[in-house]
C-alpha cells in the first residue's frame, strides 16, 4: 500500500520558538511575505485545570481531498499519489481562488513573483532521504511527520490530521 | 578524552560541500551542518549527531545567512566623518584604524596610565580570553563585560559557595527540574540548549518553574511560582526553611560536605513559609509543595537564568540556589547539578594571563575595593566607567574599545550611557552593523562571525566539551575579534605573547591536551572525563574544601557570609509613596524567541516574525488605561519614558508590566536608529544603591512605572 504522508504538530510540545519557520523559510529561499508554517502564542486558557500558554502553527495539511485543487481553474495543484498537495507555480496564473478555498485559511502569495504558496512537505528532501526542514529543526521534537496511519498510532486519535485526511472537502 | 571520529558526510547534491561547525548565533554553540555552494553559504542546520542539541536549531542560527550577507555589514575599518551619532563615516585601512587605536593608547598609557583605557564586551562572541590577555598585558585593570550581572556573576558566587558553576545534568535524566528565572525553551541557557531541557521533559521529568511571567514552561510546570518580581531569594529561603523544617536534606552529605551548617540553618529560620508569602505573593502552601516535589524527587537539577542576577539579590540567590543543590545532595550525582570536567587543555584563566596583571594595577580598579567579588573575577561594575568619563573621577578614563557590546540599548539608566559614550574622548567598537552604541564610535572594526574564522567555541563553558568551529567563507576585510587583540597587541609592544596566525593561538591553547588544531577541526566536539561525586576524593575547591553555606570568602571580605533577602530599592514595599504616580511594577527581561539581546533586528526573516517591541499587561490593567491589545502605549519611570505595542494577558498579575528589551530600530534613518523610542533601560536606573554589595550587578529588572496610551483613539 503507498503511505499516505502527513505532518502534525503535537501543540502540547510546541514552545513557541519559531525555529520551524525560518528553517523553512532557509530551505525553500522564501522572501518576506509568505508563511508556508506559522506559530503564534494562543490566548492563555485553563487546560487540565491550570493556566498555560500554548502556541497555534499552522500549515497545509495535504488534505484528502484538498479544497484549494478544486478551486484551481488552471489545474496547477495536485495531489500525488503519496498525498502530498503541490503547486506549479509554472501553471499558477495567481488568481488567488484556493487562497478563498482552503478551510484552514494557510495557503500564501508570493508577491512578487505573483504565485500561491504553500508547504511542500519539502519534497526535494524527501528524495534524498531526510525529514522536512522545519522536522529536523525542531528544538522540542513537537513536529511530527511520515505515514498518517503511523502518526495516528503514535499521538492517538489526532483529531485535526484525522478530519483533514479523511473528511475536508 | 572521548571524541568522533567520522567526518559528517551527507552530501546535499554533488557540487554542495557540507561542513561540520558549531555556531555562536547567541551565548551557545550548537553543533550545525553549513552548507556551500560555489563558496558561498547556502544553507545552516543542526547536527544531529551533536551531543548539545541533537540536530535542532533555534530560529536565529538558521537566519544566519541572512547576517553573514547583510547589505548593512561593516566589512571594511571605518573612521568617523561626521558628528557622533550623524551616521558620516569613511572608509580606512586595517593598518591606519589599528595604528591611530595603538598611537593613542601610547598617549594616554604615558600621560594617565593603562587604566585610563577601558576595554569591554558584551555577551561575548567566545573572544573573551583574548580580551583578557590583551587587557592584562595592556596592565589596564578596568575590563567592562555584562558578566556583573550576567553568568560571571554565576560563576563568582558558586566559586566561593562550592569552588566551580555546576550545571544540569540534563543527559542523565533528571527526575525534576526546576527552571528559575529563565526561559530556557527560547533562550540559550549557556551551557545547553533548549532541547535537553524539552528532551528531559518528553522522558517524564517533573518541572517547576519560578517566574513572574507564564512562559511556555510555566504553564506546563507541575508547579509554577509566580512571584513577586525581585524576591526570588526570598522565595528560595523558604523553600530552605521547609526542606530543613521537613527534614528532607541529605544529612549525610551536610554532615560531610558543608561548612557552616548551625549559622545556616538559624538564617533560614528566618524565613517560614508564611512569612515568605507576605513578601512573594506565593501561597505558602505552594512554598511548601515545591520545596517537597524538589528535595524528594532524585535526582533534581536546578536550570538558573540571569533574571536573578540583575537585581540587588544577585550574589545571594546565587548562593541559595547553589546551598539548595548541596543541602538536598544534588551536587555532582547523575542527573543533579555537576561540575563536568574539560579536556587538559590551556585554562580560560592562564590564556588570559590574570596573574600577570600586577598587583598595583589590579588595585585601581574601578570599584574593586568595593566590590570584591567582581574584581575576583576580573570586571568592573558599568556606571563607574560612565562617572569616570564623566567627571575625571577617581581619575579620568579617556577610551573605550568595545567588543560586540551595545550598552546604549543593554546597560542601565541608556541616557546615562548615552551621554559618557557621546563625550568619551575616543571610542573603538568592534561589531557586525553600525548599532547604536557604534554610531557614537570614533574607528569602527569590522568583525567576523562565526562562520568566518577558525576557532574552538565554548572553551569556557562548564559542560565539558570543546567544539572546533571552522572557517567556511572570508566577508569584506572583516577580522575575528581575537585577531585584532592579536594584532593591536603586536602594536603595543606585547608582540612577544602573540601569534602569527589564529591557528598558532589554537594550538597553544590545545597544548597541554597534547592535541593540535590539525587534528581536531573535523570532529564535532572533544569531550573531558566525565566523572561525578569527585568531592569524595578531593572535597570542594573552597578554603574548608567544603560547600561553604557560611561562606569564609565573604566574612573575610567583610560581607554577610550568609544569604539573605534585600528588597528591591524602588519598589511598591520600600517605595509606597511612589505608588501613587507609578502604581506598576514593571519587569524588563523579556525575551522574544527570534532575537539575541539587542541583536538581530535587521535580519528579515526574524523582524517579519516579531515587527515590534511588546508589553505584556493583564487585561483588567489595561481596561484601567483604555488600553487595547496592539495599542502603542508610554510606559513611564523617573527616569523617561518609551513606547511599546501592548499585549493583555491573563498570564501576568494585574500589578506587573513586563517590557521587552533590546528594541532599536535599524531601519531608523534619524535620531541615530530610533535608540531612545522603546529601549527600556531609558527608563531602569543605575544607583549604586540597587546594586549587588559584592558583585555590583545592576538591577535591570525591577522597577516602578506607569502606563498610558501613546495616541488618541478616533
Amino acid at each position: 500500500m503507498v503511505k499516505e504522508y502527513a505532518l502534525i504538530v503535537n501543540t502540547r510540545d510546541c514552545v513557541g520558538c519559531n525555529a520551524c519557520e525560518v528553517a523553512c523559510k532557509q530551505e525553500h529561499n522564501l522572501p518576506i511575505g509568505p508563511r508556508w508554517i506559522k506559530v503564534y502564542p494562543d490566548t492563555p486558557r485553563e487546560i487540565e485545570g491550570k493556566l498555560q500558554l500554548r502556541y497555534i502553527v499552522t500549515h497545509c495539511m495535504h488534505c484528502s481531498r484538498p479544497s484549494c485543487k478544486d478551486a484551481c481553474p488552471v489545474e496547477a495543484i495536485s495531489k500525488r499519489d503519496d498525498g502530498i498537495v503541490l503547486i506549479d507555480e509554472e501553471l499558477c496564473t495567481g488568481c488567488k481562488d484556493c487562497i478563498d478555498a482552503c478551510p484552514l485559511g494557510i495557503m500564501q502569495f508570493d508577491e512578487e513573483r505573483g504565485v500561491a504558496q504553500k508547504c511542500d512537505l519539502c519534497v526535494a528532501r524527501l528524495d534524498r532521504g531526510l525529514s522536512p526542514a522545519c522536522v529536523t529543526a525542531c528544538p522540542s521534537h513537537c513536529i511530527h511527520f511520515g505515514d498518517v496511519q503511523e502518526i495516528t498510532e503514535k499521538l492517538g486519535e489526532e483529531k485535526l490530521l484525522v478530519w483533514y485526511k479523511t473528511t475536508a472537502s | 578524552m572521548e571524541s568522533k571520529k567520522e567526518v559528517y558526510s551527507m552530501k546535499a547534491d554533488s557540487e554542495e560541500q557540507i561542513i561540520r561547525s558549531n555556531c555562536r548565533g547567541c551565548h551557545g554553540g550548537c553543533g550545525v551542518l553549513v552548507h556551500v555552494k560555489e563558496g558561498r553559504i547556502t544553507g545552516i542546520e543542526g547536527d544531529p549527531d551533536f551531543p548539545t542539541n541533537h540536530g535542532a536549531m533555534c530560529s536565529k542560527g538558521l537566519a544566519f545567512q541572512q547576517l553573514v550577507y547583510h547589505p548593512d555589514r561593516v566589512i571594511y575599518p571605518l573612521k568617523r566623518a561626521g558628528k557622533k551619532g550623524e551616521g558620516k563615516w569613511q572608509r580606512i585601512s586595517w593598518d591606519e584604524a589599528l595604528d591611530t587605536i595603538a598611537n593613542k593608547y601610547k598617549r594616554i598609557i604615558k600621560e594617565n596610565g593603562p587604566e585610563s583605557i577601558v576595554v569591554g564586551q558584551g555577551t561575548g562572541r567566545d573572544y573573551e580570553t583574548f580580551l583578557y590577555r590583551f587587557a592584562n598585558l595592556l596592565r589596564t585593570p578596568n575590563v567592562l563585560t555584562a558578566g556583573h550581572m550576567c553568568y560571571v556573576s554565576r560563576v563568582g558566587a558558586t566559586l566561593v559557595t562550592c569552588g566551580n558553576l555546576p550545571i544540569c545534568d540534563y543527559d542523565s535524566n533528571p527526575g525534576c527540574v526546576m527552571v528559575w528565572g529563565n526561559n530556557a525553551v527560547w533562550t540559550n541557557p549557556d551551557e545547553y540548549t533548549g532541547e535537553n531541557l524539552s528532551r528531559a521533559l518528553s522522558e517524564g521529568a517533573r518541572l517547576i518553574v519560578v517566574d513572574p511571567r507564564l512562559t511556555y514552561l510555566a504553564g506546563r510546570a507541575d508547579i509554577w511560582l509566580q512571584l513577586r518580581p525581585g524576591t526570588d531569594t526570598a522565595l528560595a529561603l523558604g523553600m530552605a526553611n521547609v526542606i530543613i523544617g521537613e527534614g528532607l536534606y541529605d544529612k549525610e552529605f551536610v554532615d560531610k560536605y558543608t561548612h557552616g551548617w548551625d549559622e545556616f540553618v538559624k538564617r533560614v529560620e528566618e524565613y517560614p513559609p508564611d512569612r515568605v508569602e507576605e513578601i512573594t505573593w506565593v501561597p505558602a502552601e505552594k512554598i511548601r509543595e515545591a520545596a517537597r516535589l524538589y528535595a524528594t524527587t532524585k535526582p533534581a537539577c536546578i536550570q538558573w537564568g540571569v533574571a536573578i542576577e540583575q537585581t540587588i539579590n544577585c550574589t545571594d540567590n546565587n548562593r541559595i540556589l547553589t546551598d539548595m543543590m548541596a543541602i538536598t545532595g544534588n551536587l555532582d550525582i547523575p542527573g543533579g547539578n555537576v561540575f563536568f570536567t574539560p579536556p587538559p587543555i590551556r585554562t580560560v584563566s592562564k590564556f588570559g594571563l590574570h596573574r600577570d596583571l600586577a598587583p598595583e594595577q589590579r588595585e585601581k580598579q574601578l570599584g574593586g575595593n568595593t566590590y570584591k567579588l567582581a574584581q575576583r573575577v576580573a570586571l568592573v561594575t558599568p556606571k563607574l566607567v560612565w562617572d569616570a568619563i564623566l567627571t575625571g573621577k577617581p581619575y579620568p578614563v579617556r577610551a573605550v574599545q568595545l567588543h560586540g557590546s551595545n550598552p546604549v540599548m543593554t546597560r542601565a539608566n541608556a541616557n546615562e550611557v548615552y551621554k559618557a559614550l557621546s563625550q568619551v574622548e575616543f571610542l573603538v567598537v568592534s561589531d557586525f552593523f553600525l548599532t547604536p552604541t557604534a554610531e557614537l564610535a570614533d574607528i569602527v572594526l569590522p568583525a567576523s562571525t562565526w562562520l568566518e574564522m577558525n576557532y574552538i567555541g565554548s572553551f569556557w563553558m562548564r559542560h565539558g566539551y570543546i567544539f572546533p568551529r571552522r572557517k567556511i567563507v572570508q566577508i569584506g576585510e572583516c577580522l575575528p575579534d581575537q585577531m585584532m587583540f592579536n594584532e593591536l597587541g603586536k602594536r603595543l609592544g606585547q608582540g612577544e605573547y602573540w601569534f602569527d596566525t589564529m591557528e598558532a593561538a589554537l594550538d597553544y591553547i590545545l597544548e597541554p591536551a597534547g592535541i593540535t588544531w590539525e587534528q581536531i577541526k573535523d570532529k564535532p566536539y572533544v569531550k573531558g572525563q566525565t566523572k561525578y561525586r569527585k568531592y569524595e576524593e578531593r572535597g570542594f575547591s573552597t578554603p574548608t574544601r567544603k560547600v561553604e553555606l557560611y561562606s569564609t570568602t565573604f566574612e573575610q571580605w567583610g560581607y554577610d557570609p550568609l544569604p539573605r533577602y534585600r528588597e528591591i530599592p524602588e519598589s511598591p514595599v520600600s517605595k509606597p509613596e511612589m505608588t501613587g504616580e507609578y502604581p506598576y511594577i514593571l519587569i524588563t527581561g523579556a525575551r522574544a524567541p527570534v532575537f539575541f539581546h539587542s541583536e538581530h533586528r535587521m535580519i528579515p526573516w526574524l523582524r517579519e516574525i516579531h515587527p515590534d517591541p511588546i508589553v505584556e499587561i493583564h487585561p483588567r490593567a489595561a481596561e484601567r488605561h483604555g488600553i487595547e491589545d496592539g495599542d502603542w502605549i508610554f510606559i513611564e519611570s523617573p527616569r523617561g519614558k518609551i513606547k511599546q505595542r501592548a499585549k493583555l494577558t491573563p498570564g501576568i498579575d494585574p500589578r506587573v508590566v513586563s517590557a521587552q528589551h533590546g528594541w532599536w530600530f535599524p531601519e531608523a534613518k534619524t535620531g541615530n536608529h530610533d535608540w531612545n523610542k522603546s529601549n527600556v533601560n531609558v527608563l531602569t536606573d543605575n544607583d549604586p544603591a540597587g546594586y549587588d554589595v559584592a558583585m555590583g550587578s545592576t538591577n535591570l529588572r525591577v522597577l516602578m512605572c506607569k502606563i498610558y496610551p501613546a495616541e488618541e483613539k478616533s
